[in-house]
C-alpha cells in the first residue's frame, strides 16, 4: 500500500530568549487586539490603560506558565485558578455591576446599529467612574483564562487555527452588526493572524527557525499593515463598484432562488399555486408599516423609449379594513362582471352580469388617447423582474397591449397583470402623455364596456369603513374651511374656480371635478401631515388612516395614499390604493430600479376615461403619474432618483431583510419571516447528517455481506471490498486472492475461519487506507464512497 | 501543499464575500491584505531561498546487485529558516541506459537537512544521480519557488567477483606467456638473433665468422626472455545481464593479471563507430578508472565488435597476448 509521507514530528519545546520574546509579542498583541477590539466596538466604558497593563501582566504570567516543562504545569495553573476564583468571589459585586455595564454597552450598540428600540441603561445610579471600574475589572477577569488559552495556542501548540478561532469571535461579533472595532487593536489582531499564518509552515518542523522567522515577520507585517493603512485612507474610502454590483446580483439571485424553491411549483412550494401564473394576493399589510429601510439592491431592470419619471404600476387594492388593503373578493367579480362574452350571453344565466367584451379597464385611458391622437408615437417598455415581488408584472400607465396581445402575462380582473411562470421579462406598448383633460374619448365599441365597468366601480370602489368616518369627516371639515376661508394654494384655488365657473356655465365636470378634488386632498394632506420615512408602526388596535389623520400626522407614501383613497371615496370619487415603483429614466433609456424606489399612490376613476393615477405623497409632490414621461429624448438630468426621503435609507447598517417581498405594502414594510425559511437550515443539517449516514450505511451493508450465511459469498464480498480499496493504494493479500478463487470456482464450501480471515483482511485494509489517505481523499472515500 | 492552497482560496473567497456584504472600509482593507499576503510571503521566503543550496554526494561504489546510496544535503548560508523542500531527482545507469526519478522531501531543522537516497543497482554501470529540480514553498505554502543550483553525483556499480581460470598462454614460458626481446646493451646470453649490421652497433657484437662467410657484416644480437603484452578485449554491447557477466569475467581476469604482476591493456570498440578505446591497467586504481570510462559509455543491445577492428598494440612490443572476454568464457591467446 502506498503510505502517506509521515507528518514531521514536532520538535520538543525548549524556550529560548528569542522564542520568549517572539511569543510574548504575539501573545500581547493577540490579547490586546482581542479585548480592545471588543470593548471599542461596543463602546464599553472601560479604562484602557488598566487593560493595557493587564495585557502585559497576563502575557508575562502565561509565558512563564507555559515555558515550564509539562510536568510542572499543574502547580502554577492551580495557583492561578485559585487566585482567579478567589478574585471572582471577592469582587463579585463589582463583576455583577461590570456585567450590567457591558451588557448595556453591547445591547445599545446592537440597537443603534440595527435601528432597534431596545436601548437599556443601568437602573442603579452610580458615578460613571464606578461603572468604568466595574467593567474594567470584569474584562480583566475574563482576560486571565483567555491569556492562558492564547498562550497555550501560541507558545506551546503554535497553532494558527486555534489562535484564529479563539480570537475571531471578539471582533466578528461587532462586525456582524456592521460595527468596525477600533483600528489599532484590530490591526494588532490581524498582525498576529498574519504572523501565525506565515510561520506555521516552518514552525511545524523547525522551532528555532520559526522563532527567528517570527521576529522577522512581525515588523514586516506591521510595515505592510501600516503601508496599507496609509495607502488606503479610511476618510476617503469608496466602496468598489463591483462589490455593489455583486451584492445586487447575489440578492437578485437569492430572490429568484427563493422564488424558484418556495414559490409556485418549486420543490418547496408548499403553499404555492399550481396555475400557470404566479400567485399574488394583492394585499397590503398596514399594521406593520414601520420605519423604512432598504438594501439598495436592484429589483427591476427597465429599458424604454420613455424618458423622465415613470410610474410602474404593480397592483391595486380596493378593500380597506383599518389595518390592511385587500383586493375585491373574487366572488364580487364573478357575480358582477364578466371580462369576455357579451351581455346577452350573460343575461341568459340566472344572474345578469354586464360584459366587458374583452376590454380591460387598464387599457381604457390609452385607447381613449389613441382614438383622439392616432398619430401619436407609442413607446415600448421592457421590464425585467430581478428581485421585485414575483407575482406582478410592473408596467407603466396607459398600456396599449390588450389582454390578447400580452405575452407571458395575463390581466387579473381589474387589479394587476400577473406574471407567467418562468417569464421574467415583459415588453408592453404604452401611449405616452395621456391627459384626461385633453378631451380624449373612448372609441365607440369600448363605450359600452366602459359604462358597464363604471357601474361596477361605483358599486365597489366607494366603500369607507365606519371606523374611519370620524377622522375623514374631520378632515373634510378642515378642507372645507381651507377651501372657503383661507388657503391660496393652487389646488384650492383651482377647485374654487371650477366650482364657481362650473355652476355658472354648466360645464361637464365629470373629469375636472374629481381631478380637482384629488389635488385638493393631496394639498390638504401635505399641510396636515409631515412626511417621515421613520414613522413608527401604528399602535395595535388603531385604525391606520384615522391614527394618521388625527394622531400621528406623520407618515410616508403608504399613509398618504391610504388616507387620500378613503378621503376621495368619502367625497364620492371612486378611488383605489396602488403599489409600484417610481423610476427616473435617464437619457440612455436603461435603468436599474432599486428597492428604495417602491412607492404607493392613488387611482381615481374618471367617467369615460378610466383609472387615473394621482400622486398624494408630499415627497413626490408635483408628480403626475399619468403624464410624466415622454418618448422624446429630452436631456433629463435625473439619472439618479431625486433625493427623497423614501429613497434614502439612512444607513446601510440595517438592511431590510428581503424587501423584494414587500411591495404588497408598497415595498415599505418589513416582511414577516417566512416559516419556510426553516427549511434551509433543515436542509443544511440533513446534508451534514447525510455524510455519516452514508458511511454508516456502507459499513452496515459491508458487515452484512461479510456475515451472510454463505461463506463463499462472504469471502467474495471481502475480496470485492479489497479490490475496491486497491484503487486507494491497498494491496490485495495473496491468500485472500486464493481464497476468493477457491470460493468462486471450487465446489467446496469455505470454513468459518476462512471467512473470518477474509473479512478481517478487508476490515484491516479499510482501516489502513483510511489512516493513510490525506483528508480530502479520506472524506471522499469515507463519506461519498462509503469504503472506509 | 494542496490543503494550504485550498485554505487560501477559501480565505480569499471569504474576503470577497466580506467585501460584498460588508459595506465599510474594513472589508476592502481585508481583501487587499489577503491579496497582498502571498506577496509578503514570497518576499520573506527569498532570503532563506537564496541562502540555501543543495549538495549531492555518493556513498562509495557498490557491488552489482547492492544498494547504491547518495546523500542529499541542504546547506544554509544565513539564519532564515526554510520550509520543506521538495526535490525531484533523476538517476541513470550510463552503461545500460536505465533511468528513473524520485521525489523526496527535505524537512530542514535549524536550516539544515540531510537525506540518504537509496538506489538499487542490479547491473554494472555508472550510476549518476542529479537534482532535476528543487522547489521550496513560500511561507504560506502557496507558490513553489525554485532552489538555485543543480547538484550531481555518480558512483560505480562494480562487477561481482568471478572465478576465471588463468589462460594457459600466460603460464607457458615459451609459447605465449614469455617472448624473447633484444637485450639493451647486448652482452652474453644463450639466446641470440642474427641481423644485418646497422651503423652504431658495437664491433664486439659482429659475428665475424658468419660475416666472412656471407661477405657482409652480420651482428649477433643477444635476446632475453620478456613477458608479452596482454590485451583484454570485450564487446561493448549486449543486454545488461550479458554485460554483467562480461564485466564480471573481465574484472576478475584483470585482477588475476594484476595479482600475477602482469600489467595489461583493456580495449573495447565503440559500438557505433568502432573506435577502439585502450586503457592500460597496472593497478586496482587504474582498473577502476578503466571501468569508470567503460561504464560511462552506453552499451546498446547490438554494435560493432572489437574483433572486427584492429587492436591497438603497444609499440616496441612483440606480439601481444590477446584475450577476448565474453559472457561465457575467455577466448584467445597469441594473436
Amino acid at each position: 500500500m502506498k503510505k502517506r509521507a509521515p507528518r514531521p514530528k514536532r520538535p520538543p519545546f525548549r524556550p529560548t530568549p528569542a522564542s520568549v520574546v517572539g511569543d510574548g509579542i504575539l501573545l500581547f498583541l493577540s490579547l490586546y487586539g482581542t479585548v480592545l477590539s471588543f470593548t471599542s466596538a461596543f463602546s464599553a466604558q472601560v479604562w484602557p490603560p488598566l487593560l493595557l497593563a493587564g495585557c502585559v501582566v497576563y502575557t508575562a504570567v502565561s509565558l512563564l506558565t507555559w515555558s515550564l516543562p509539562r510536568r510542572w504545569w499543574a502547580f502554577p495553573l492551580a495557583v492561578i485558578a485559585g487566585l482567579w476564583g478567589l478574585g471572582l468571589w471577592k469582587l463579585r459585586e463589582l463583576l455583577v455591576l461590570g456585567e450590567i455595564s457591558l451588557r448595556c454597552s453591547v445591547v445599545n450598540t446592537f440597537c443603534t446599529s440595527l435601528g432597534l428600540d431596545g436601548f437599556i441603561q443601568p437602573i442603579a445610579q452610580l458615578p460613571d467612574s464606578t461603572w468604568v471600574l466595574c467593567a474594567t475589572v470584569l474584562v480583566l477577569a475574563v482576560m486571565l483564562p483567555l491569556s492562558l488559552l492564547l498562550g497555550l495556542a501560541i507558545q506551546r501548540a503554535r497553532s494558527f487555527w486555534v489562535t484564529f478561532w479563539v480570537t475571531l469571535p471578539f471582533p466578528l461579533a461587532p462586525i456582524c452588526i456592521s460595527v468596525t472595532p477600533a483600528w489599532l487593536p484590530l490591526t494588532a489582531l490581524i498582525l498576529v493572524w498574519c504572523t501565525m499564518g506565515l510561520t506555521s509552515l516552518v514552525g511545524r518542523q523547525d522551532r528555532k527557525g520559526a522563532t527567528r522567522l517570527t521576529l522577522a515577520v512581525l515588523p514586516a507585517g506591521a510595515l505592510l499593515l501600516a503601508l496599507l493603512t496609509a495607502a488606503m485612507p479610511r476618510e476617503s474610502y469608496q466602496r468598489p463598484k463591483w462589490a455593489d454590483t455583486a451584492l445586487d446580483d447575489l440578492s437578485n439571485w437569492a430572490t429568484h432562488l427563493d422564488i424558484a424553491l418556495f414559490q409556485g411549483n418549486g420543490p418547496f412550494g408548499l403553499w404555492g399555486g399550481g396555475g400557470s401564473l404566479s400567485n399574488a394576493d394583492g394585499e397590503v399589510d398596514l399594521s406593520h408599516a414601520g420605519p423604512l429601510g432598504f438594501s439598495g439592491r436592484t429589483v427591476l431592470e427597465v429599458e424604454t423609449d420613455l424618458r423622465g419619471r415613470i410610474y410602474l404600476r404593480g397592483f391595486s387594492s380596493a378593500v380597506y379594513n383599518g389595518g390592511s388593503w385587500a383586493p375585491l373578493d373574487q366572488a364580487i367579480y364573478d357575480s358582477e362582471i364578466q371580462w369576455g362574452g357579451d351581455d346577452l350571453s350573460a343575461a341568459v344565466s340566472s344572474i345578469y352580469r354586464p360584459s366587458m367584451h374583452g376590454y380591460q379597464p387598464m387599457n381604457f385611458p390609452a385607447l381613449a388617447d389613441r382614438a383622439e391622437f392616432p398619430d401619436k408615437e407609442y413607446a415600448k417598455v421592457t421590464v425585467r423582474n430581478v428581485g421585485a415581488d414575483p407575482g406582478y408584472v410592473y408596467t407603466p400607465y396607459h398600456i396599449l397591449s390588450q389582454p390578447n396581445e400580452l405575452g407571458g402575462a395575463a390581466f387579473v380582473n381589474d387589479s394587476y397583470i400577473a406574471r407567467q411562470e418562468d417569464v421574467w421579462t415583459h415588453s408592453v406598448y404604452v401611449q405616452p402623455d395621456c391627459d384626461p383633460m385633453a378631451g380624449a374619448e373612448l372609441p365607440g365599441d369600448a363605450e359600452g364596456p366602459e359604462k358597464n365597468y363604471r357601474i361596477f366601480v361605483q358599486r365597489n370602489y366607494l366603500d369607507v369603513p365606519e371606523e374611519s368616518m370620524d377622522a375623514l369627516a374631520l378632515a373634510m371639515q378642515e378642507i372645507a374651511l381651507e377651501t372657503y376661508y383661507g388657503s391660496d394654494k393652487p389646488a384650492y384655488q383651482e377647485y374654487r374656480d371650477l366650482v364657481e365657473n362650473g355652476y355658472v356655465v354648466g360645464m361637464d365636470s365629470s373629469r375636472t371635478l374629481p381631478l380637482a378634488l384629488a389635488h385638493v386632498v393631496a394639498a390638504y394632506l401635505e399641510d396636515a401631515a409631515e412626511y417621515n420615512p421613520d414613522t413608527p408602526v401604528t399602535p395595535e388596535g388603531e385604525d391606520f388612516v384615522s391614527y394618521f389623520l388625527t394622531e400621528s400626522r406623520e407618515g410616508y407614501c403608504m399613509h398618504f395614499a391610504s388616507a387620500a383613497t378613503l378621503m376621495l371615496r368619502y367625497l364620492g370619487i371612486p378611488a383605489r390604493y396602488v403599489v409600484g415603483y417610481v423610476v427616473d429614466v435617464p437619457a440612455s433609456g436603461k435603468v436599474k430600479v432599486p428597492d428604495s424606489a417602491a412607492h404607493a399612490w392613488v387611482e381615481i376613476y374618471l367617467e369615460g376615461y378610466g383609472w387615473e393615477p394621482i400622486e398624494v405623497t408630499p415627497a413626490y409632490a408635483g408628480g403626475t403619474p399619468g403624464q410624466s414621461a415622454t418618448v422624446e429624448a429630452t436631456p433629463t438630468p435625473t439619472a439618479t432618483p431625486k433625493p427623497s426621503a423614501t429613497a434614502a435609507p439612512t444607513t446601510s447598517a440595517a438592511p431590510t431583510p428581503t424587501p423584494s417581498h414587500t411591495p404588497g405594502a408598497g415595498g415599505q414594510t418589513a416582511r414577516k419571516l417566512d416559516p419556510r425559511v426553516i427549511l434551509i437550515p433543515l436542509a443544511v443539517v440533513l446534508i451534514f447528517l447525510a455524510f455519516p449516514a452514508r458511511r454508516g450505511l456502507g459499513r452496515l451493508r459491508r458487515e452484512k455481506r461479510f456475515k451472510q450465511e454463505n461463506t463463499n459469498r462472504a469471502v467474495i464480498a471481502a475480496y470485492l471490498q479489497l479490490k475496491r480499496l486497491e484503487k486507494w493504494g491497498c494491496e490485495m493479500p495473496e491468500e485472500i486472492f486464493e481464497l476468493a478463487k477457491k470460493a468462486k470456482f471450487s465446489p467446496h464450501t469455505l470454513t468459518e475461519e476462512e471467512r473470518a480471515q477474509a473479512a478481517d483482511a478487508a476490515r484491516a485494509a479499510a482501516a489502513r487506507v483510511d489512516k493513510a489517505l490525506p483528508w480530502y481523499k479520506k472524506f471522499w472515500c469515507r463519506y461519498i464512497l462509503g469504503l472506509c | 501543499m494542496l490543503h494550504r492552497r485550498i485554505s487560501y482560496a477559501a480565505l480569499l473567497l471569504a474576503a470577497v464575500v466580506f467585501q460584498i456584504f460588508f459595506r465599510f472600509y474594513l472589508s476592502t482593507f481585508t481583501l487587499v491584505l489577503v491579496v497582498l499576503l502571498p506577496v509578503l510571503s514570497v518576499l520573506l521566503s527569498l532570503p532563506a531561498l537564496l541562502g540555501s543550496s543543495l549538495r549531492l554526494t555518493p556513498e562509495g561504489n557498490v557491488p552489482r546487485g547492492g544498494e547504491a546510496r547518495f546523500t542529499l544535503t541542504l546547506e544554509r548560508k544565513n539564519l532564515f529558516p526554510l520550509p520543506p523542500v521538495k526535490v525531484r531527482l533523476i538517476w541513470s545507469n550510463q552503461l545500460t541506459g536505465e533511468t528513473g526519478g524520485l521525489v523526496c522531501h527535505l524537512l530542514p531543522q535549524d536550516g539544515k537537512a540531510q537525506l540518504s537516497i537509496p538506489l538499487s543497482a542490479p547491473h554494472c554501470g555508472r550510476l549518476v544521480c542529479a537534482v532535476k529540480s528543487a522547489w521550496v514553498c513560500d511561507l504560506l505554502g502557496l507558490f513553489p519557488l525554485p532552489l538555485p543550483g543543480k547538484a550531481r553525483a555518480a558512483l560505480l556499480s562494480l562487477p561481482l567477483p568471478a572465478e576465471v581460470p588463468a589462460p594457459d598462454e600466460l603460464e607457458a614460458p615459451r609459447s605465449g606467456g614469455v617472448v624473447l626481446k633484444p637485450r639493451p646493451g647486448g652482452g652474453p646470453g644463450e639466446d641470440y638473433d642474427l641481423r644485418d649490421y646497422r651503423p652504431g652497433d658495437p664491433l664486439r657484437s659482429i659475428h665475424w665468422k658468419l660475416s666472412s662467410k656471407k661477405d657482409e657484416l652480420v651482428v649477433r644480437e643477444t635476446l632475453e626472455p620478456r613477458q608479452a603484452e596482454v590485451i583484454l578485449t570485450y564487446d561493448h554491447f549486449g543486454p545488461p545481464e550479458e554485460l554483467d557477466q562480461v564485466f564480471d569475467r573481465l574484472a576478475a581476469l584483470s585482477r588475476l593479471l594484476l595479482d600475477k604482476g602482469r600489467t595489461h591493456h583493456i580495449q573495447w570498440a565503440a559500438p557505433a563507430s568502432g573506435e577502439v578505446t585502450d586503457r592500460a591497467v597496472d593497478s586496482e586504481r587504474t582498473l577502476l578508472a578503466c571501468l569508470d570510462i567503460a561504464f560511462s559509455m552506453e552499451a546498446p543491445p547490438a554494435g560493432r565488435s572489437i574483433l572486427d577492428e584492429a587492436l591497438k598494440v603497444p609499440p616496441s612490443a612483440g606480439p601481444p597476448l590477446h584475450f577476448h572476454v565474453t559472457a561465457q568464457d575467455v577466448k584467445g591467446g597469441r594473436r
